[in-house]
């Protein structure tokens, strides 16, 4: 978004990745513009079914069938992966970027010790076996936080309570210290003290490691306490984008204050009602501005340095 | 004035047996000695992390899970132990409302038919009569009679929640416990959910015991707040002074956990370690292993909740020494 950065490790331009499926199409991503500087999380925010994982699926190249990305380019090392073929890909994936998934337990294979699960990702881009393997896995697991990494590193994914699992998930991602890490709900499946220890890992693993990092997530107390750049997602468009302090203090896009007003904060009084409560049928009328223009999307609008808005009016 | 619901001594465990071994069946204590009171037209909420017993005690206090020992009282008549026949006038007046409104619907049943099961159940009225309830309910919850022909699998999850909501408050109830009902909703479709509880509550003088893992809702709707711990209740207080002090050590890393939605403030972030297994709780106070703030006589004596004001509760031995902190809030 700033101009002057030029070290942008992931620029995704014009994204559009549609589902073909029996009742039509199904526009998931829609002319999604990204960049993601390194050292710097960019926090994707919207509610379910708005595009947000998709976006994410498509940097990786790993959207479902029926879906496909049908336009746009994904810029990484200067070289734009919607073009790499399939085998050059593999080797990009899980190595330079790499994916947290949101429930630990459907993310790790059950049948098999985490040590095996964080050697295969060696075994695989950097081609270490054996006991090589062995002492930079228990390594990994010590840099997140399992105590006794020896002896847990022969331990099955049951035998772990839910936030070391998904420290687990996350000694796997960093396993081939990566440039970019896409993190979507990390710690949604998470109770709450949990989730502030998995937060503050995260935090420190990527100030250490200058990681690009996508945050994924609905939780917009977890955006504000760890993104530096938030994109507003809603119907597969990113409809505002700005610095953390911005969107929380000078949101200009009206989704975004609606969004922000359906957080109930602590302190605000009970008899306040939220905004969005009272109209029966906000969803409708919240698209209708879409709806009426059609296939028209207008271009985000730049208001400020940094700070992007898509204006239907 | 008698309170609408009161617990005493409440305790309940399962038994978790051995999948490869035929003997030592372990003893799992889901709920131990929890004594709450909710007044008529209040809303309590029971908050603690996953696997406390939140939801075990609700059941319980609902009947639909026999308690070990100690007794659950409705509006002065006790009525844990009673039989199916016995409870039947109860139910009417206790109803629940569920987390999954994709699981808590049966997907074979039209709308009309899920609301009007209730009807036929515990009152005699006729078809038509029955229609105009189901209609009514409709109405309270924000549906229209369009809905009533169509099946739970048609519906997005906030309406799945309303019918959950009207099916709820079908037969006039005085009690409900709401079982995070909002915890699988959008923020926005959450945001509406709580709105109408709100409303429902002022309209037909509900009492709500809400039980809920998100802290944010709970200073939101209610007016009391019982925090669980292993199966304990360890603090309760009128939500505005938890939030503002909390008394027990893990009312404070609760709040300290919770991620502000705003980034101009950063909070300290003392949440350390896990909960234990509830099959072998700690020794003494059962959140010493986790407490920044404990000393000996943590590990050794279980602290008994004990009354720190006229208002408030509390289980832990330096409840009185501690200057804990809440959450001071803008605006």
């Amino acid at each position: 978004m700033t101009t002057t950065d030029c070290s942008a490790c992931l620029e995704i331009s014009g994204l559009n990745t549609y589902f073909f499926t029996g009742d039509g199409i199904i526009k998931a991503v829609r002319d999604l513009d990204l960049r993601v500087p390194a050292a710097t999380t960019v926090a994707l925010v919207g509610e379910s079914g708005c595009g947000k994982s998709i976006t994410a699926l498509s940097v990786l190249r790993l959207v479902p069938e029926p879906g496909r990305v049908v336009a746009g380019e994904i810029m990484f090392n200067g070289e734009d992966l919607l073009k790499l073929p399939q085998l050059e890909m593999r080797r990009i994936r899980g190595n330079r970027i790499a994916m947290i998934f949101q429930d630990p337990m459907t993310a790790l294979n059950p049948v098999l010790t985490i040590g095996a699960q964080i050697d295969e990702v060696l075994a695989l881009h950097r081609a270490l076996t054996g006991e090589q393997a062995r002492q930079r896995g228990i390594a990994i697991l010590e840099q997140v936080g399992i105590p006794r990494p020896a002896q847990r590193y022969d331990d099955y994914p049951h035998q772990l309570s839910g936030g070391m699992r998904q420290r687990v998930v996350i000694a796997m991602a960093l396993a081939c210290d990566p440039a970019v890490l896409i993190a979507d709900e990390p710690t949604t499946a998470l109770d709450v003290t949990i989730q502030a220890q998995i937060m503050a890992l995260l935090a420190q693993q990527q100030r250490q490691r200058r990681m690009a990092t996508i945050l994924i997530s609905h939780d917009l107390g977890v955006v504000a306490q760890n993104a530096a750049i938030v994109a507003i997602m809603y119907n597969g468009m990113i409809v505002e984008i700005a610095p953390v302090a911005t969107i929380f203090a000078a949101a200009q896009h009206p989704y975004t204050r609606q969004l922000l007003d359906c957080i109930p904060k602590p302190g605000q009084r009970r008899q306040r009602l939220l905004q969005r409560s009272n109209d029966k049928h906000q969803t409708e009328q919240f698209s209708a501005p879409f709806a009426a223009r059609g296939e028209h999307i207008p271009p985000m609008q730049q208001v400020a340095d940094g700070h992007c808005v898509r204006r239907w009016s | 004035m008698v309170p609408l619901l009161q617990t005493e001594k409440l305790c309940k465990s399962f038994r978790v047996k051995n999948r490869y071994r035929s003997v030592g069946a372990a003893l799992l204590p889901a709920v131990v000695d929890v004594d709450l009171t909710i007044a008529r037209g209040r809303t309590l909420g029971l908050v603690g992390e996953s696997g406390c017993g939140k939801s075990t005690l609700g059941k319980t206090i609902m009947g639909l899970l026999q308690p070990d020992s100690g007794r659950v009282t409705f509006d002065g008549t006790t009525i844990s132990g009673l039989s199916a026949r016995q409870m039947r006038p109860f139910r009417q007046q206790m109803q629940m409302v569920f987390q999954d409104p994709y699981a808590s619907l049966n997907p074979r049943l039209t709308v009309f038919a899920t609301l009007a099961e209730p009807f036929k159940i515990h009152t005699n009225l006729g078809a038509a009569a029955i229609a105009d309830k189901v209609m009514e309910l409709l109405d309270c919850v924000g549906l229209t009679a369009q809905h009533a022909r169509r099946y739970p699998h048609e519906f997005s999850g906030g309406q799945r929640q309303r019918i959950g909501i009207a099916r709820a408050l079908a037969l006039t109830p005085r009690l409900i416990i709401a079982d995070e009902p909002v915890s699988a909703l959008d923020l926005s479709i959450q945001a509406q959910i709580i709105n109408l509880m709100q409303d429902l509550q002022q309209r037909f003088n509900l009492t709500y015991l809400f039980i809920s893992h998100d802290l944010c809702v709970v200073e939101h709707l209610c007016d009391e707040i019982a925090v669980m711990y292993l199966g304990r209740i360890v603090e309760q207080a009128p939500v505005d002074d938890f939030f503002r002090q909390p008394l027990h050590p893990y009312g404070e890393m609760l709040l300290q956990a919770l991620p502000l939605a705003d980034p101009t403030i950063r909070q300290r972030n003392i949440a350390r370690g896990e909960v234990p297994s509830a099959l072998q709780p700690p020794a003494g106070c059962p959140f010493h292993p986790r407490c920044p703030y404990a000393s000996a006589i943590c590990a050794e004596q279980l602290p008994p909740l004990t009354a720190a004001s006229a208002i408030r509760r509390v289980a832990c031995h330096h409840a009185g020494q501690l200057n804990l902190d809440g959450i001071t809030t803008a605006g």
